[in-house]
């Protein structure tokens, strides 16, 4: 028997060329040949045994004649002609729409196929190439009816197809991420792969955990709390963390359009695959992307849409204190040190699911846990003034309050030495230890100051330990600690003689962020940063010594003047001035308070006549009332009176060598209503969602007419949240969280405040806030 | 003084990667290896390390080279198998080599590249053969490029840059490009501008920029450069 001719890509371009096929019709074969042989491909991968060279050439050559009619007769008898039965059997039957039974196909049904699902020269599934054909040739309603029916055939024999492969045929076609990444901006912001990444295999573990920071990249490495939780969770054998951060414009528009998942940096996972979902709230600006990344995630955004199925959706931070404008969404939050409370709760919801527990059975069984809030145990309801009347309990089992997780010791607690090193520059990219957490001063408008009581301290000999060990493990060479304020540690002076050796020993860079000005810290300043001066900085928060007793800030005219005289003495040229303007009693004459600093320092650097640039940087935010602070009670002022009080002090600060800038007004109205707001707010967030709101941390992305015309259709009043003074007998929604801090102690600060009566540091005796009934409280720290 | 070359391949996601960022990742993989590097003199110090040639952000590489100067020797076990374990996922150090005090820097030492260009359209032997021969028979090729300072976009002929093309299939059969063109301080071509004017030269080729994959293949240093490999 002779051997069966067989054709080749040379014989196909021969013939096309013999034909005068046009290039597009040419451009069109390659596309069906490809896409048959792929899904062919992936079919015998399979079980089945089809002959890819056959379809690779039928594919190609099939419409060879198209512009003639009756072209699959044409061309087949050609084939025929010149011994090529195989192609031309196929060739003969390629305007079929009906495909063998999905066990016994044959190369032909593969080329019919793949005829089908491209238009002109793309895959564009069977959708997109049906409509073309219906709107191609004019409406025509038996022709549309016909192909509508042949449509409904070949969308069967694909849906057969597709349980096959187990996976669905467009995503044979998708893009890839590479394709993705070759068209963004700073694409190694999805690519992972960092140095101290933790790689696990997904099959070998029993939960899988996506941390998400619902910002860039490049902010979300720089947060330390992201690293200690990275380490903890992926130090336990049967959980994997990954992250997931907020994709810039240009790469979410491209996975929008393309149908691409948010995944995960590790293993690329599409987020909705995960167990768990977990974002940090660390700003309430970031709210608006939490939604926009369970949407890019394709996960439901309310919690009473989402299904057995979909990942158990957390939070946690300092933005978790007011859980409430947050409550639809989030499944549990998390209040407090996560440290021992996040692998804790991973670990419980693994074993309540191995026991075949739902997910409302297993908030139930956690509901009362120290740290952990469900929201959907309760109901609120609002009396006719629109303030909480109360929070009614769907299940009896939930606690009254939420109470917070504290971690006693934090000496005992582990600290990562195996941080994540990005590989493109963020925003902080160094070694971080820190010395301790909360803080005794008593700031009254200061949040964290309260909700991180009492404090605790590392020792210095486990903070020399991590700092050495991280430097190692890194490569960093810059090295930061991270605390409140950090003169406060008790052991300050021995700790930063040794730190500033060390580093020095080791060509690192030491930053000392937010230290009290003092003569030590000269010295200090003048070992580590030697010629290199940066600014020096200084937040005296209120421009008169009235005002700051009132905040209860204890810092003097004269801290401010004397720091500013050695400064320049030292040969500093740059002083930055923070200041927060809008606090509870402030009136004009507390700005006018601002721009005489400012002036004054100035004024020294004149008398001290060393000449030269000098300059002042005046920096002003606006001030928002913040939930379990002494001013949880207050008002803030409007947007228009924020205005006025920068134009106002525009002017005033209209002096040689000051430099004065300030936050948008709106923004933190914005922020003020997130900061107190109740569940009412899951309509302004959802409305917001769909107006396209995100990345609102960030002043070149924030709309400001996109959030009038917000609050404007809210149906709740924003000035109700942002402008209204509270009674003390008033039920505020985040009454639900127990902070530790008593609400008399509140109260009592807050009357004090009015008063402008300062209350000491409470390291030189307990001023009563309640937090030594939870825990113990050392006051000033283990070294005094 | 101890000078060393190191050569290393770029694959997979961290090819997505730009020159400054392997700056960064290198140096600190050193400090974590701890191999101490040379630092330049004055009041900004830098360690004396450098990449003979950038490479674009998105292109993988075969054999690039990293040459550094440390201030005590090492050897090989150190500056490949330590310095290795300190890479990220994507990197392989593929040999280590000792070049003479004296020698000129590799950065200006290289000549020319090869690279591999892939381009997402089915190869036909016959057709891209063709294809590239009346390419390159073209008297000049011009393309636009953008000038350092103006910034502004301006022709130039690419032609003499380019040494050879060759073409063929790949695993996929798609069309495989193989590429030699100047790279170098003396004269350098991108394989942006020779991937711009072939697509553009040819209907068949049809495809966007971001389904191109290019790998540089190797960086071609004059005969008598000597590497004294480890």
């Amino acid at each position: 028997m002779p051997e069966v001719k067989r054709l080749t890509e040379k014989t196909c371009y021969e013939m096309f060329r013999a034909n005068e096929t046009p290039d597009h019709v040419i451009a069109h074969c390659r596309a069906v040949s490809d896409t048959a042989v792929t899904i062919a491909k992936e079919l015998n991968r399979h079980g089945h045994d089809l002959d890819i060279d056959l379809i690779r050439h039928a594919g190609l050559i099939h419409d060879v004649n198209r512009v003639c009619d009756n072209h699959e007769t044409v061309a087949a008898d050609m084939l025929d002609a010149a011994g090529y039965h195989r192609e031309a059997d196929i060739v003969r039957v390629h305007m079929r729409h009906d495909l063998g039974h999905v066990d016994s196909l044959t190369e032909a049904d593969m080329v019919c196929l793949g005829d089908r699902i491209v238009k002109e020269d793309k895959y564009v599934g069977l959708d997109e190439r049906v409509d073309y054909l219906i709107h191609k040739k004019g409406e025509n309603s038996e022709r549309t009816r016909r192909l509508l029916e042949k449509k409904e055939e070949m969308r069967g024999s694909i849906d057969e197809i597709e349980k096959c492969i187990g996976r669905s045929i467009d995503s044979l076609f998708a893009p890839s991420l590479d394709q993705l990444l070759k068209q963004v901006e700073k694409p190694a912001r999805y690519i992972g792969g960092e140095t101290n990444m933790v790689v696990k295999n997904p099959q070998d573990v029993k939960l899988r955990f996506a941390f998400a920071f619902p910002d860039m990249y490049e902010i979300g490495m720089s947060y330390m709390g992201l690293q200690i939780l990275y380490d903890i969770v992926n130090k336990k054998d049967e959980l994997y963390c990954e992250r997931v951060f907020a994709p810039a414009a240009d790469m979410e528009s491209l996975m929008r359009r393309s149908g691409y998942p948010l995944f995960t940096l590790e293993t690329k996972t599409p987020v909705r695959e995960m167990d768990v979902l977990g974002f940090t709230l660390q700003y309430e600006m970031s709210f608006t992307n939490i939604l926009n990344m369970l949407e890019l995630a394709e996960i439901p955004l309310l919690s009473s849409d989402r299904g057995e199925s979909d990942p158990l959706i957390i939070a946690g931070g300092p933005c978790a204190f007011n859980p409430e404008p947050l409550a639809d969404f989030i499944d549990v939050f998390l209040i407090g040190d996560g440290e021992e409370l996040l692998p804790q709760m991973l670990l419980k919801f693994e074993r309540a699911r191995d026991n075949g527990m739902s997910k409302d059975e297993f908030l139930k069984t956690i509901a009362a846990d120290k740290g952990i809030y469900v929201p959907s145990f309760y109901e609120v309801s609002y009396n006719d003034d629109g303030t909480v009347m109360e929070y009614r309990k769907t299940w009896e089992g939930a606690p009254d309050r939420a109470a917070r997780y504290i971690i006693e010791d934090i000496e005992q607690t582990e600290f990562p030495t195996n941080n994540l090193v990005p590989v493109i520059e963020t925003v902080h990219d160094r070694a971080v230890v820190e010395t301790f957490r909360g803080c005794t001063r008593g700031c009254r408008f200061c949040q964290a100051g309260m909700i991180y009581r009492p404090v605790r301290e590392r020792s210095s000999g486990s903070i020399m330990k991590i700092a050495e060990k991280q430097l190692e493990n890194t490569g960093h060479d810059e090295l930061s600690i991270l605390s409140l304020s950090t003169s406060d540690y008790s052991d300050f002076e021995d700790l930063t003689l040794e730190l500033t050796k060390f580093c020095k020993d080791r060509d690192v860079s030491l930053s000392l962020p937010s230290l009290r000005l003092d003569t030590f810290s000269f010295k200090v300043l003048e070992e580590i940063q030697g010629y290199k001066k940066s600014g020096l900085t200084f937040a005296p928060e209120a421009g008169t010594q009235r005002l700051r007793d009132v905040i209860n800030k204890g810092i003097t005219d004269k801290d401010i003047y004397d720091a500013v005289e050695q400064a320049i003495e030292l040969g500093w040229r740059h002083v930055k001035l923070y200041f927060m303007i809008g606090l509870p009693g402030e009136t004009d004459e507390d700005l006018d308070g601002i721009a005489e600093i400012a002036r004054n320092i100035i004024g020294l650097h004149r008398k001290s006549g060393r000449g030269g640039r000098f300059n002042v940087t005046v920096s002003v935010s606006n001030f928002v009332p913040k939930a379990h602070t002494p001013f949880q009670w207050e008002p803030q002022d409007s947007t228009e009176e924020f205005k006025r009080k920068h134009e106002y002090l525009t002017e005033k600060l209209k002096i040689k060598g000051v430099t004065f800038n300030y936050h948008d007004d709106a923004v933190s109205t914005c922020e003020a209503v997130f900061a107190r707001g109740d569940r009412r707010c899951t309509e302004l967030l959802l409305a917001a969602h769909e107006a396209g709101c995100r990345f609102d941390a960030w002043s070149e992305f924030f709309d400001r007419g996109k959030w009038a015309e917000l609050f404007e259709k809210w149906s709740l009043d924003y000035r109700f949240i942002t402008e209204r003074t509270r009674g003390y007998d008033e039920n505020l929604p985040w009454d639900i969280i127990d902070s530790g801090v008593t609400r008399e102690f509140l109260i009592s600060e807050n009357d004090r405040a009015s008063e402008a009566a300062v209350t000491r540091d409470c390291r030189y005796g307990c001023t009563g806030c309640g937090i030594n009934q939870k825990v113990k409280c050392s006051q000033g720290g283990i070294y005094v | 003084m101890f000078k060393y070359v190191i050569s290393f391949s770029k694959n997979g996601y961290i090819k997505y990667t730009s020159h400054l960022d392997m700056m960064r990742m290198f140096k600190r993989a050193f400090r974590r290896s701890e191999i101490l590097l040379q630092y330049s003199q004055g009041f900004n110090p830098h360690p004396k390390m450098g990449f003979a040639q950038p490479l674009s952000l998105g292109y993988a590489a075969d054999e690039e080279y990293i040459e550094f100067e440390t201030r005590q020797e090492y050897d090989k076990s150190v500056l490949i198998d330590d310095l290795s374990g300190n890479m990220p996922s994507g990197i392989v150090l593929t040999g280590v080599g000792r070049v003479p005090d004296d020698a000129r820097s590799l950065a200006a030492s290289v000549v020319a590249a090869n690279y591999t260009v892939y381009f997402p359209v089915p190869y036909y032997s016959y057709d891209f053969k063709v294809l590239v021969n009346e390419y390159l028979a073209q008297s000049e090729i011009l393309a636009e490029k953008k000038q350092k300072k103006t910034r502004m976009l301006k022709e130039v002929d690419i032609r003499s840059k380019i040494r050879s093309i060759d073409v063929a299939a790949d695993e996929d059969d798609k069309l495989k490009m193989e590429l030699s063109a100047d790279c170098g301080s003396g004269s350098n071509l991108s394989p942006e501008l020779v991937i711009k004017t072939f697509t553009g030269f040819s209907e068949k080729m049809n495809c966007e920029r971001y389904e191109i994959e290019v790998t540089r293949n190797k960086l071609i240093l004059p005969g008598d450069y000597r590497i004294d490999w480890m």
